[in-house]
């Protein structure tokens, strides 16, 4: 299938998680032993919670041994209760917020910026393939744009629309605009020729080929890129609630920081290993729901 | 048996200037060259291709067999020259005109039936009456099962059928066919021709079909063209005037092929070697 040529592989982050759904045993197979059974059945999420357990045990064993000091790296046993008791908050009186409410602001933030720059990529990368004269004026703006990080934007960002949402939104846009559109103008770019010209000959007018044929045969390469800019996006805007944004999950563990609390930078950080990965893993099941016909060869 | 002979120094002068053609000729290509930057892909190529007649054109990869075909339906426009279709220039793509590639090209994001009624659909046909349409034509050639699955559930000759259904579909005057079945084994092939074959004569379409391979051609032309590279030129026309089953074993078909076999033989070495290496091939 020249389709496939278009299809990225999913990064090397989920390559273990991945293997979490194991695919139905076939029945024409000869029936494995229980235990074997068991293993493919279970084997990854069981080595999944083995792998943190084993780290964890050690990360304990380690601070209870006074290797290292658990004021710098708070064992479980402190974090996990500090966590539950709800003490991970920043402010006091009407300025406290709470954990939650810090992953909300940022949820929010990430969602609004990753779907406006995704609609913005895909225009402009429409715009490009539809204009000869937009390809040579505006891609190499976007080329050049692309690489800048995205904590680079945030004195700009906040001089325009001062602290807040708009400004972290402003962040994470530019932080993924630039990438987005260059990958989607190289999945349009790759949709081969052979589909054009059939769409083309069956009588498709430019609107049906860009409906029917040229974002489906993108479909899964975008799909890849929308996973892709969720880190980059997850990431900007931490750093930007870091670097002056003062709120947010990433103001919550700059404010852990400032007040020595290593407990409360603990949190935010698994809150973000955890908010992250489940997040791609939806994501995962969106793009296997949507490009459904990927999969099928 | 009637094999009428064209030289290329004989071939019916075309009219230089852009004249509606007074014939049934359902293709006409005058006096055509067609360049890709620097690269000639076909030159002073006059070709006319009667109506209802199935044409094959044949010769060496490479020889702008394809870049006809793009030309007759309206995906490129030459350089020089001049292309019509009916009497008419060709500007555009045209809703008569329907092409078919080596590759089956189904869209793998739509199910069977859908890709069958794209065609009718782009005509403005509302969905459902499109969808039950394309469903009938995929009856008539045994393919209801596979109606609501997508392309991906089909095999590879399965797949070319439904290209075919889908190109069919539209009820086009002007078939152009690259290569359909180059990537189809032997047996699947010989199907496929014969199915082609009885799609045709019911559908009375022209058919315009690129291949590499002799003996389809001699199974299933009216009118071969002999191609030869590059740039490409016809390098002879040949009326087959065989009745149809046509047998591998006609002597009259055989005798053809064999003098074509030594044609597109000297033809490919010519677009493989050099001079001096062919001097060197032909003193061993």
């Amino acid at each position: 299938m020249t389709a496939q040529a278009a299809t990225t592989h999913a990064p090397p982050a989920d390559a273990a998680p991945e293997a979490a759904t194991p695919p139905p045993p076939r029945r024409a197979a000869a029936a494995p032993s229980l235990s074997r059974r068991l293993v493919r059945r279970f084997g990854t999420p069981l080595s999944f919670v083995f792998a943190w357990a084993v780290l964890l045990g050690l990360w304990e064993l380690g601070a209870a041994a006074g290797w290292f000091s658990d004021r710098i790296l708070p064992p479980p046993s402190q974090t996990i209760p500090f966590l539950l008791a709800g003490e991970a908050t920043v402010g006091f009186g009407t300025q406290r917020t709470g954990l939650l409410e810090a992953i909300g602001v940022t949820l929010v933030r990430i969602s609004v910026g990753l779907v406006l720059g995704l609609v913005a990529a895909i225009g402009v990368a429409f715009l490009i393939l539809q204009v000869k004269l937009l390809r040579a004026l505006v891609l190499p703006i976007v080329q050049s744009i692309a690489p800048i990080s995205p904590v680079a934007w945030v004195p700009f960002a906040i001089a325009i629309v001062g602290i807040g949402d708009p400004a972290a939104i402003f962040v994470v846009f530019m932080a993924i605009f630039g990438s987005m559109c260059c990958a989607a103008v190289a999945a349009f770019d790759s949709v081969p020729q052979e589909y054009r010209k059939v769409a083309r000959s069956l009588g498709a007018g430019t609107a049906e080929m860009w409906r029917t044929v040229l974002l489906p045969a993108a479909a899964p390469s975008l799909m890849t890129m929308v996973r892709m800019s969720f880190f980059a996006a997850w990431m900007a805007v931490l750093a930007g609630e870091m670097a002056g944004i003062n709120s947010g999950l990433g103001y919550l563990i700059i404010m852990g920081q400032q007040m020595y609390n290593m407990k409360l930078v603990m949190v935010g950080i698994i809150a973000i290993g955890v908010v992250g990965f489940a997040l791609d893993r939806l994501l995962l099941l969106a793009q296997r729901r949507i490009v459904w016909w990927e999969d099928a060869q | 048996m009637n094999v009428r002979l064209t030289a290329p120094g004989e071939a019916p002068a075309m009219p230089a200037a852009r004249t509606v053609a007074t014939s049934n000729a359902a293709v006409e290509f005058g006096r055509v060259t067609k360049s890709f930057g620097d690269v000639t892909a076909i030159e002073d190529v006059s070709l006319r291709v009667p109506a209802g007649e199935f044409t094959v054109l044949i010769g060496p990869s490479g020889c702008g067999k394809s870049t006809l075909l793009s030309l007759a339906a309206g995906l490129e426009a030459p350089t020089e020259g001049f292309v019509t279709a009916h009497g008419r220039e060709v500007t555009g793509p045209s809703r008569d005109t329907a092409l078919i590639f080596q590759q089956h090209n189904l869209f793998p994001w739509m199910t069977t039936e859908a890709n069958v009624a794209y065609g009718l659909r782009s005509r403005g046909m509302a969905r459902r009456e499109a969808l039950a349409r394309a469903r009938e034509l995929l009856a008539k050639v045994g393919l209801s099962d596979f109606a609501k699955k997508p392309p991906t559930a089909l095999s590879g000759g399965m797949r070319q059928r439904v290209a075919l259904v889908r190109a069919f579909a539209t009820e086009p005057t002007l078939l152009l066919m690259d290569e359909p079945f180059g990537a189809l084994d032997h047996q699947t092939r010989k199907i496929m021709q014969a199915y082609l074959l009885s799609t045709w004569r019911d559908s009375g379409a022209t058919v315009v079909m690129v291949t590499h391979d002799l003996d389809e051609a001699l199974m299933l032309a009216d009118r071969l063209v002999l191609f030869t590279g590059q740039p490409g030129r016809i390098a002879e026309t040949l009326d087959i005037a065989a009745p149809r089953p046509r047998s591998r074993d006609d002597p009259g078909l055989r005798e053809i092929g064999t003098r074509l076999e030594r044609h597109l033989a000297a033809a490919a070495e010519a677009a493989e070697f050099t001079e001096a290496e062919r001097a060197r091939l032909a003193s061993r």
